[in-house]
């Protein structure tokens, strides 16, 4: 890229499509307006059907978990064994579990959880890798290699083990389960967000704040961090899948959140104590629920990455 | 050996199915052929392997897991106990001959028979009181605590404050194969027998008694066997005088074997556990339970077994078992309670024939008395009654145990049907039957705030009538923690639906986490006492309760007496003591039954634990060409030597 003239730090686009409101053309192409360009990711993410119907299916599950209960009242604080393991009936559109929840309500419940762990656990995994991978990926060097070694380190250990050992540690509850897998789960968008970082600490604008005497915390926060924001949401939507994984496979080995919270991975479990009673409603509802919104989170995801990338724009 | 004549109907009945099956056996035509060799693979519980191997096992270990289906295969007791599916001892299994009481019961003579080790070597009185050298400092009140127990010495599980090995005077051998025991006072024979010589494992002295595992064998034990009476006692008890420390003497031999099962990584390999008494010596043990006993081919029990291979198989949870019932490879399983409907299938499919294994026990769990928060609370026993009234038992057995269950009333078990240990208040009817109001009512009776849906408090401090009672703090909350075991369908529902009714009905609010059986165990026979209270758990259920061994007659000592091993949650009651004491030294047979309905009783109306549904230790299926597992333990001890294949 060529510039002509000073620049300061102020004009430089965080999103690193150009420079405001300067004439000059980035590399690899034409330059956009910041306005402009996220317009166009919007143009492209909606060309997508598949991201309009994991984009629909995510929404019908958050209004299916946080709405729904305000819709169809049940009762799913106490049990009734009375009505255990009935099947689907008017009173009970998807039936009822072995200690007699209505699956339907609980089915709403699970998923709050489960969504609530998933996009906070999401955050807190795409937070930390993000700052945790830029700030290796700028510093370079020594730095660079400890912090990168610390992470391999880490990924060396099976992810399983690691979430059984920290689940088993600590009291299982809602927070407990976003912290121990966002703690556990930030390894892999650290990686991401420092390659980017590598690449990025060379541009020239980021080394034209350094000539201005723009100071690190400037450079990872105003310009770093924000050019790689493309890799972070398309990251952050599979890291929202994952974590609904990730608590689905806590719950189906007993370390999920203690009864009478639920969570979708704790039903299916317990749903599949009576596989061979042939209750087929304790199954299939909970899976499909985990299917759909992962499916749902890694279609966008998947869309998110295709309009971000400058090369897949131009298909 | 006196009898007490109310067990003579059990005795009479396994001499009537001996002699039944004697006719059958001679009939000859009518006898089903069988086949030497061939594995018998056996279902061990959900998440629940064995960890233990040493036949002197703590409360942390004293388990039906770690005894009953585990040691004893290897390491049968002096006396064994259980005949063909019923509670009387088993003459012809055990090692020794019946006891011969003297002197007003005073005096016990033993006589062991001429069996063998697995090495070849005699099984002598020297092995025996080899045992109860380590027995006496594992339990001696003065000896210094080891590991990381509480307890004084690594501990028995069986152990009660002034009962065997403390009201023993002294014991010495008689030649190679005799033993006489002096006794503190004159004790009913039949208790001593059941619940005193029961606990007695002969262990091979001349490979075991070593302070290291690189050391040479020796008698370190051997001081341990002088007593010295202590001050203060009636009848005066008696402790070794010199018990050893954790790295010399009894003591230090007892620590050693203790650290020594307690690394499973080494079960395979170590030559310790090579000798054996049992029908079977261990071949092969994984750290994730797998076990595989073969046949000990110098063993001197009769039947001597038949089928090459033992297997007991660990499983993570009851469905992954009934997994591998369904595809019919396991020779001796488990029907989880959900999967009942399932049992025509099986049993057609998969040529598997279905036995209920009930036994001689009780289901329950503690209350920790000496948890600092809610020990106080614990401690009324109107709170414990109006937890009790809500456990409703008959919706558990109906809607969780596939019909499979009795309601349990008391410490006294209600299998075998009619058991005349079982005293009128205990087999009619309900002592506390489920009810809402009734608890509700107990509660705001004794000072309560009741809040349904919420969480009850304390309004009323005090120790006078209406009020909280002592201990309990005006605010207190009804909030409590339980640890569950996991992995068993059943008891999760169990445990969910009893959280949900104490809350709805009575803000007794429960917050539910769950461990594997041996953690939930070990977390709870911590070694609990005032002076060392217990804060990391308040009621703790490893899905079962007690069965009845080696405290064969149910007169309740190992369980409810003052600093009783297996009392986790340290009851204390001095009514309930003597009520116990009196049960050991009834002189008639009525003064026995008397005594034992007097203790039940009190223990049925007191509560110390938490009574739930009495349920088989398992719903058994099982390969229909096995032989020899029908009638199954009474006490859940199995018989693997019994086992053969029709051919």
């Amino acid at each position: 890229m060529s510039t002509t003239g000073q620049i300061s730090p102020a004009d430089v686009d965080p999103t690193g499509f150009g420079l405001r409101g300067a004439d000059v053309m980035p590399e690899g192409g034409e330059g956009y307006h910041s306005g402009s360009a996220w317009r166009m990711v919007l143009r492209v993410f909606l060309e997508n059907r598949l991201a309009i119907v994991g984009l629909g299916m995510i929404l019908f599950m958050v209004l299916f978990s946080f709405v729904g209960p305000l819709i169809y009242h049940t009762q799913q604080v106490f049990n009734n064994p009375n009505l255990a393991n009935h099947p689907p009936s008017g009173a009970h559109p998807l039936g009822t579990d072995p200690v007699g929840y209505d699956v339907l309500g609980r089915l709403m419940l699970g998923g709050q959880s489960s969504l609530e762990i998933g996009f906070a656990a999401a955050l807190i995994a795409v937070g930390i890798g993000v700052i945790w991978g830029a700030a290796a990926g700028l510093a370079g060097g020594i730095v660079d290699a400890v912090m990168m070694r610390i992470v391999d380190a880490l990924l060396a250990i099976p992810f399983l083990f690691a979430l059984i050992v920290l689940g088993a540690i600590f009291t299982t509850s809602i927070p407990e389960l976003i912290i121990v897998i966002g703690f556990v789960a930030w390894l892999v968008p650290a990686r991401l967000v420092r390659g980017e970082t590598l690449s990025l600490r060379v541009r020239e604008y980021v080394q034209a704040v350094r000539v201005m005497g723009g100071g690190t915390r400037r450079i990872l926060f105003r310009h770093i961090i924000p050019n790689t924001i493309g890799t972070i949401v398309v990251n952050a939507t599979f890291q929202v899948a994952d974590a609904i994984l990730y608590v689905a496979t806590l719950s189906y080995l007993g370390l999920g959140v203690p009864p009478p919270a639920t969570n979708w991975g704790g039903q299916l479990s317990n749903g599949l104590n009576y596989v061979f009673a042939g209750y087929w409603w304790l199954i299939y509802p909970a899976g499909i629920a985990i299917v759909l919104t992962v499916v749902a989170f890694n279609f966008v995801g998947d869309a998110l990455r295709d309009a971000l990338e400058v090369r897949l724009q131009s298909r | 050996m006196r009898s007490i004549p109310k067990l003579s109907f059990w005795r009479m009945a396994g001499v009537a199915t001996a002699a039944a099956l004697f006719v059958a056996a001679c009939g000859g035509t009518s006898a089903p052929k069988t086949v030497s060799g061939g594995v018998v693979t056996f279902a061990e519980g959900p998440n629940a392997p064995p960890s233990y191997i040493l036949p002197l096992a703590s409360g942390s270990y004293f388990s039906v897991t770690n005894l009953s289906d585990f040691s004893q295969i290897m390491y049968p007791p002096l006396y064994w106990f259980g005949n063909a599916g019923e509670p009387v001892l088993n003459k012809s299994l055990s090692i020794a001959n019946p006891p011969v009481f003297s002197n007003n019961n005073t005096v016990v003579n033993i006589t062991l028979k001429h069996w063998l080790w697995s090495n070849g070597t005699p099984i002598t009185s020297r092995d025996v009181i080899f045992w109860l050298n380590l027995l006496s400092a594992a339990t001696d009140p003065n000896s210094p605590t080891v590991g990381t127990s509480t307890a004084p010495g690594p501990g028995w599980g069986a152990a009660v404050s002034g009962a065997f090995p403390a009201n023993v005077i002294s014991y010495t051998a008689v030649g190679q194969y005799g033993l006489k025991m002096t006794l503190n006072s004159s004790y009913n024979p039949t208790w001593f027998l059941y619940n005193e010589l029961s606990q007695i494992t002969p262990l091979p002295q001349a490979s075991w008694d070593k302070l290291t595992a690189a050391g040479t064998v020796g008698n370190y034990d051997a001081q341990a066997e002088a007593r010295s009476a202590v001050p203060g006692t009636t009848p005066v008890q008696y402790q070794p005088t010199n018990p050893g420390t954790g790295t010399t003497g009894a003591l230090g031999v007892a620590q050693f074997l203790n650290l020594q099962a307690q690394d499973l990584t080494t079960y395979q390999t170590n030559p310790l556990w090579q000798v054996a008494s049992g029908p079977f010596v261990l071949n092969q043990y994984t750290t994730s339970g797998f076990v595989k006993m073969v046949p000990n081919k110098n063993y001197s029990g009769s039947p001597k077994p038949t089928i090459s291979a033992f297997e007991e198989l660990p499983f993570t949870s009851d469905t992954a078992e009934y997994n591998d019932l369904h595809n019919g490879s396991l020779t001796i399983g488990y029907i989880p309670p959900q999967d009942l409907p399932q049992k025509a299938q099986l049993e057609k499919q998969q040529n598997y024939s279905f036995a209920p294994w009930n036994d001689f026990g009780f289901v329950y769990f503690p209350y920790n008395l000496t948890n600092p928060t809610a020990g106080p609370i614990f401690k009324q026993l109107y709170f414990r009654q109006a937890f009790q009234s809500l456990v409703n038992q008959p919706q558990y057995i109906t809607h969780f145990l596939g019909g499979y269950g009795t309601i349990d009333n008391g410490p006294v078990p209600t299998y075998p049907a009619k058991n005349p240990d079982e005293s009128s208040l205990e087999s009619t009817g309900q002592v506390y039957p489920y009810s809402p109001s009734k608890a509700v009512s107990l509660l705001k009776d004794n000072g309560w705030t009741v809040n349904p849906g919420g969480t009850s408090v304390c309004k009323k401090a005090g120790s006078a009538a209406g009020d909280c009672g002592t201990g309990v703090a005006a605010g207190a909350a009804a909030n409590f923690t339980l640890l569950y075991e996991s992995g068993s369908t059943p008891l999760t529902n169990e445990m969910e639906a009893l959280q949900s009714t104490l809350k709805s009905v009575a803000g007794i609010d429960l917050t539910l986490s769950t461990a594997p059986f041996g953690q939930v165990i070990s977390t709870a026979f911590g070694g609990c006492t005032p002076t060392s209270p217990c804060t990391n758990w308040q009621l703790a259920n490893w899905g079962g309760g007690w069965v009845y061994s080696p405290d064969y007659l149910p007169t309740g000592g190992e369980l409810f007496s003052t600093g009783a091993s297996s009392n986790p949650g340290y009851y204390n009651s001095s009514t309930a003591d003597s009520l116990i004491t009196a049960t050991h030294t009834a002189a008639t047979a009525a003064a026995e039954t008397a005594a034992l309905f007097k203790y039940e009783n009190y223990i049925a109306q007191q509560l110390p634990v938490v009574y739930m549904p009495n349920q088989p230790y398992q719903l058994t299926i099982y390969k229909s060409n096995l032989n020899g597992l029908v009638p199954q333990g009474v006490y859940d001890e199995v018989y693997p030597q019994f086992y053969s294949f029709k051919g």
